[in-house]
């Protein structure tokens, strides 16, 4: 009787086993990196960036605490969303993905969710918002079997909301303190997030000062609020514990309250130097409190939990946060050593890493490039000085000549963007280091600002816009829904859900289009430009050269005696890119409503470094690619010239006929 | 509280008058001898595969519908003498009226630190000796009428939780878990039906407290047919879990000033089960039964709010489920001896079990088929039985295989996988030394789980296991493993490996513990009680 009951025990368990749906999550996360070797040129890279949340919602089991209706709570977007939309991108024509942060943050604070993924609490977990670490690595090894990179978002100045000052020592964390609101305009103060203090925040009661204000950590599991994770952060002495940024916005008349010299972007003046120093080692506005990334433990510490990311879920590349909030040294070790890992350690050729210095001042933002640390940054003075000023508000177009003269030579005396790449950085295809100043990561808008048809509600304007993004050397970088023509203002109503009917275009017919539709025309007039761009290596790793611009505005419409054009060129601008003996000629007018022209009269002649009876063709037929038929070929003229007509918000991509 | 003091003011009376017509032998053999799938439980001891399923306290279950109250069939006897004595009995003006039954146990004990007992489990039905108490209080009315009629109501009160001579609070968790009325004789040969609230289930598996085949809570009706070889049933119930699954209250206006609550999702689930048994009797008393059991589950449409205070509203289709099963049982090979071996599969809702409000639902592109549970299924295998060797020496043991896979489409996720149990528990009586009431007794025990994804928590695979020794000297009522009362000292060895401790909280006391002692005495009974009619 024992032997058939065991008999009969070991088939029952043989069936069972065979029944189950038994999958190992070892055998996900021991695949091995699949890309590894993929990684070619950034240059060649289309970026693509993603807000996790917004953009699609694949597995409705994580939707905690969704709240579709504020825009500054969870939508309930995840990795899951991403996998099952990489046809979407893959059409689109993207070959990077930069996602926003995946770690585990704080639920919420003051009401806000932290959807976003930029307050940290936990710098190991995941976001469980966004799925689990299989998620996270199913959504990497999905984009890297389409030859899709994915890049994380790394944030390493601050973390999320997990102390507060106890000013008034009444060990409650109080919204209004007497007396303070002294330094900066603001009414109420928080001991979550009071005001900057060089010397750290003071503890303060009604007879006065009485020393540093103790640090109070705070456990509050219902909104994750808790210390932070590995338990070596929670440490007060790994935090600068000043206080918030209080200048932003109002840095002159900051500096000019305390007495300080010089203004605020001329480098080693007073105002200058205090500045810097709030952004350095201030607590990022929203109570982020500010890590002492200058002490060595905390660096191995943020190093450490970095190389873990590339290592569970084989990252591509970082985008790293608010970089100017660091100091430069950070920089320079943690990158080094997170390149080092990613090549040496793990074997990943061409880790990109870039950074986002949210300033205007060309010389800062190139004071990131090279050097140990960063293989690029975001273009922000592009942005502001082109993608604003001349393509929404029409500024002349020879703004963008001389940002170009910045970059290569220099602004202010100050050096210019790195000539020269990393020590393990990205390389071409010789294997020689790629110079960051030739890869700034160009955009026109992204998660922290306007969009652009929200300040300039011309799809016209856009496409002019996009030409210049994926034509203009650099690497391009879209912010998702740009190509479904989302319009959102400030944060975070440029957020906007991707999956939501009511945010998509309308078609000619006044219907809207369905989600992830890829038939409207900013989708196909993107879609083109990306595959020109990939088409024509030029567009991609050439250098550029100026041919054309104007010094006065696009809507500039003075004529002189005869009626003519006082300036026929307002709002073009032309530049060449070459490489491998290919050249492609980009030509566009930005000016909203005047035709503008490269004649050569009034020697105002556009030359090219065409040959005389050179046949240009052009490529760019708005929403496709134009055949040969379609194609207006042009002649360059004598001395390598080329007249154009540009109506208004038209461009142009010339490439040699027969090529 | 109200509920509770009124029945317990019936229950006096009651009590009162029947003392000595409810352990009337009549009765008390006929509750014991008609297996026919009748059962309670609680609602949370549905099968999960979840995060949240770690080691927890499950009061609810007792055991049923032990194969050792079959009555030996005479092999002489024809098929139709087969059939259990009560429904051949006539039955008797004296039938009419209160009988009184009970399940219950209470448990009490520490470890090695003075600690609470808890049950180091990992698995959904894990090993019930650190069970927390529980009782169920049975009130039956039977009301014979002319004609051979003869009604049965039957009220049972389950309370659960803490009691207050151990944590002083004046309170506690109280059930309806029946609320019926059985029409026994029916007029109609061979058929019996009954209407209410009820516990519909068959045989489970004592030592996991697990109901491995048939297990339904609902509000419904059926029809149950007893003759010759042949006994079955079905039954049509529902029920409506409060849950967003299930159920929503929005707050509307009021025709004046004010607002007021109405359902805005108040679907219910209804439930149809069918049950067949072909019993059979062969030469030297060995019997043996096959069992056919099938479940169907149905849910209409609805919306509701993904926040009450919003207006934005999420489709949930229409769900349908299927239990399929097989039970083979084989008895009296030996004294007081039977095996029961259960297969059970199940998609849909139905793979959640009927109280349960479905997780890892599955998302399509398609908006209108999110929130929708038919991709999901589960299989258990299981087996259970009790082998006397003599008069002296008995084992009991119960196992099972089960896997679970939610309805969405992920493939390594921390809701699918499966899990296995098996727990053996030897009894000794040395009547000369310790006469007939008092069992040397000890259990040994495995279970162990492995899930799809990693450990939410670690972010790493994870491979949970446990082993347990206890050892148990018993004052039992009578020489047979499943003999009531039952007096225990128990002494438990748990040995959790590191990935089973890990779904403990890091500020858990238990999670550094790789081995927990325990200590503690139980008293378990049943008499009369609903699980057996």
């Amino acid at each position: 009787m024992k032997s058939r009951l065991l008999f009969i025990l070991s088939i029952l368990a043989l069936t069972s086993f065979a029944g189950c749906d038994t999958k190992n999550p070892d055998d996900i996360m021991n695949s091995g990196f699949i890309t590894k070797a993929d990684v070619g040129d950034w240059r060649d890279e289309m970026i693509y960036q993603v807000l996790v949340d917004r953009f699609d919602d694949g597995d409705v089991n994580n939707n905690y605490n969704v709240d579709r209706s504020a825009m500054a709570k969870y939508h309930g977007g995840d990795w899951q969303g991403l996998i099952n939309r990489l046809d979407y991108l893959e059409t689109l024509g993207v070959t990077a993905l930069w996602i926003s942060p995946v770690v585990r943050n704080v639920e919420e604070d003051a009401g806000f969710g932290s959807y976003h993924g930029y307050w940290t609490q936990d710098f190991i977990s995941v976001n469980p918002h966004f799925g689990d670490l299989t998620a996270l690595r199913r959504l990497v090894d999905a984009a890297h079997k389409r030859n899709i990179k994915v890049i994380l978002d790394v944030v390493t100045n601050h973390v999320g909301q997990l102390f507060y000052y106890d000013i008034n020592g009444n060990g409650a964390p109080d919204d209004t303190l007497m007396g303070s609101g002294s330094t900066s305009p603001l009414e109420r103060i928080t001991e979550w997030d009071p005001d900057y203090d060089s010397r750290g925040i003071q503890g303060w009661t009604s007879l006065g000062e009485s020393g540093p204000a103790r640090v109070v950590w705070v456990d509050m599991p219902e909104i994750n609020r808790l210390p932070p994770n590995p338990p070596e952060f929670h440490n007060e002495n790994w935090f600068n514990r000043r206080g918030r940024v209080t200048v932003w916005g109002r840095e002159q008349d900051a500096c000019t309250a305390l007495g300080l010299s010089g203004g605020p972007n001329t480098k080693n003046t007073d105002c200058f130097n205090y500045i810097r120093e709030q952004e350095i080692y201030g607590d990022f506005p929203g109570g982020l409190k500010d890590l002492r990334t200058e002490l060595p433990e905390v660096r191995q510490a943020l190093i450490k939990v970095f190389k873990h990311w590339i290592r569970v879920a084989d990252f591509d590349g970082f985008r790293i946060d608010t970089v100017k909030h660091v100091e430069h040294d950070f920089w320079v070790e943690f990158n080094s050593a997170i390149r080092d890992y990613a090549v040496n350690t793990l074997g990943k050729k061409n880790f990109f890493i870039f950074g986002e210095a949210f300033s205007g001042i060309d010389w800062l933002l190139a004071s990131y490039t090279g050097g140990g640390m960063f293989d690029s940054v975001f273009y922000f003075s592009q942005k502001f000085t082109v993608f604003d000023g001349v393509m929404k508000y029409g500024e002349a177009t020879g703004n963008v000549e001389s940002l170009l003269t910045g970059r290569l030579n220099g602004v202010d005396g100050e050096p210019p963007y790195a000539a020269t790449g990393n020590t393990n950085g990205p390389v071409d295809d010789n294997g020689n280091l790629i110079a960051p100043r030739s890869m700034l990561v160009n955009f026109m808008d992204n998660h922290d600002v306007p969009r652009f048809l929200y300040d300039k509600p011309s799809i016209e304007a856009l496409h002019t816009a996009l030409v210049y993004l994926y034509t203009w050397d650099g690497i391009p970088c879209l912010y998702y829904g740009t190509e479904q023509e989302f319009s959102g203002g400030n944060d975070p109503m440029n957020r906007e859900d991707m999956f939501e009917p009511a945010n998509m275009p309308k078609d000619p017919s006044g219907q809207q289009y369905k989600i992830f539709n890829t038939t409207n025309p900013t989708f196909k007039t993107i879609q083109t430009l990306i595959a020109l761009r990939k088409q024509y290596a030029p567009l991609r790793r050439g250098g550029v050269t100026m041919r054309y611009k104007s010094d006065v505005r696009s809507d500039n419409n003075e004529t002189d005696g005869g009626g003519f054009p006082l300036y026929p060129m307002r709002g073009i601008i032309a530049f060449e890119r070459i490489y491998g003996g290919e050249t492609v000629l980009v030509v566009m007018n930005v000016s909203d409503t005047l035709t503008s022209y490269t004649h050569s009269y009034s020697n105002q002649a556009m030359s090219t470094s065409f040959t005389t009876g050179t046949r240009l063709k052009n490529v760019f037929c708005g929403d496709h690619i134009c055949s040969e038929s379609e194609a207006a070929t042009y002649t360059v003229g004598s001395g390598g010239t080329l007249d154009l007509t540009l109506g208004p918000r038209t461009a142009l991509i010339l490439v040699q006929s027969g090529k | 509280m109200n509920i509770l003091n009124l029945f317990f003011s019936i229950w006096i009376v009651v009590y009162g008058q029947t003392t000595d017509t409810t352990v009337s032998p009549e009765v008390e053999k006929k509750s014991v001898t008609n297996p026919d799938g009748t059962a309670e439980v609680k609602p949370e001891v549905k099968p999960e595969v979840k995060p949240e399923a770690k080691p927890e306290v499950k009061p609810e279950a007792k055991p049923v519908a032990k194969p050792e109250v079959i009555p030996p069939r005479d092999p002489e006897k024809k098929l139709d003498e087969v059939k259990p004595a009560s429904e051949k009995k006539k039955l008797k003006d004296s039938d009419t009226g209160f009988r009184f039954g009970s399940y219950g146990r209470v448990n009490f004990g520490r470890n090695s630190d003075g600690e609470p007992v808890y049950p180091v489990n990992i698995t959904s039905h894990g090993p019930r000796l650190e069970e927390a108490s529980y009782v169920e209080l049975d009130l039956y009315y039977y009301h014979r009428f002319a004609g051979d009629i003869l009604t049965k109501t039957v009220s049972t009160l389950a309370l659960a939780d803490s009691l207050f001579h151990y944590d002083g609070k004046w309170d506690s968790s109280i059930a309806v878990r029946n609320l019926f009325l059985e029409v026994k004789k029916s007029g109609i040969e061979g058929f019996s039906f009954w209407a209410g609230s009820r516990m519909y289930r068959g045989d489970d598996i004592y030592l996991l407290d697990f109901w491995p085949l048939d297990n339904l809570n609902t509000l419904g009706a059926g029809i149950w047919y007893d003759k010759k070889p042949l006994r079955g049933g079905i039954h049509v119930g529902i029920n409506r879990v409060l849950g967003k699954f299930q159920y929503q209250e929005s707050s509307v206006e009021t025709p004046f000033v004010g607002s007021q609550s109405i359902p805005t999702l108040n679907r219910q689930r209804t439930i149809a089960s069918a049950k067949l048994e072909y019993w059979h009797q062969i030469k030297d008393s060995v019997g043996f039964k096959v069992k056919g059991y099938a479940e169907f589950h149905s849910l209409p449409s609805g919306t509701y709010n993904a926040l009450e205070d919003q207006p934005e509203q999420i489709a949930l289709p229409s769900e349908t489920g299927f239990t399929v099963g097989l039970q083979l049982g084989v008895w009296n090979f030996a004294p007081k001896s039977f095996v029961n071996v259960f297969a059970r599969y199940a998609t849909g809702i139905a793979a959640y079990g009927e109280f349960s409000t479905p997780f890892g639902l599955g998302y399509e592109q398609d908006l209108n088929s999110n929130y929708s549970a038919k991709s999901a299924s589960e299989l258990v295998i299981a087996a259970t039985g009790n082998i006397m060797a003599g008069s002296n020496v008995g084992i009991m043991f119960g196992a099972y295989l089960r896997s679970f896979k939610d309805a969405d489409s992920v493939d390594y996720d921390w809701d699918d996988g499966y899990e296995a149990v098996f727990a053996l528990r030897p009894m000794v009586w040395l009547p000369s030394i310790l006469g007939n009431n008092i069992a040397l007794s000890g259990e040994i025990s495995y279970q162990m789980t492995n899930r799809n994804g990693l450990n939410p928590d670690t972010n790493e695979s994870a491979h949970p296991s446990v082993w347990k020794f206890s050892i148990i000297p018993t004052w039992i009522a009578g020489k047979g493993t499943y003999s009531r009362p039952a007096v225990r000292l128990v002494y438990t060895l748990a040995m959790p490996n590191d990935d089973a401790r890990l779904w403990y909280h890091e500020k858990d006391y238990r999670r550094n513990r790789s081995t927990e002692h325990f200590i503690g005495i139980q008293a378990e009974w049943w008499f009369n009680s609903s699980t057996y009619n």
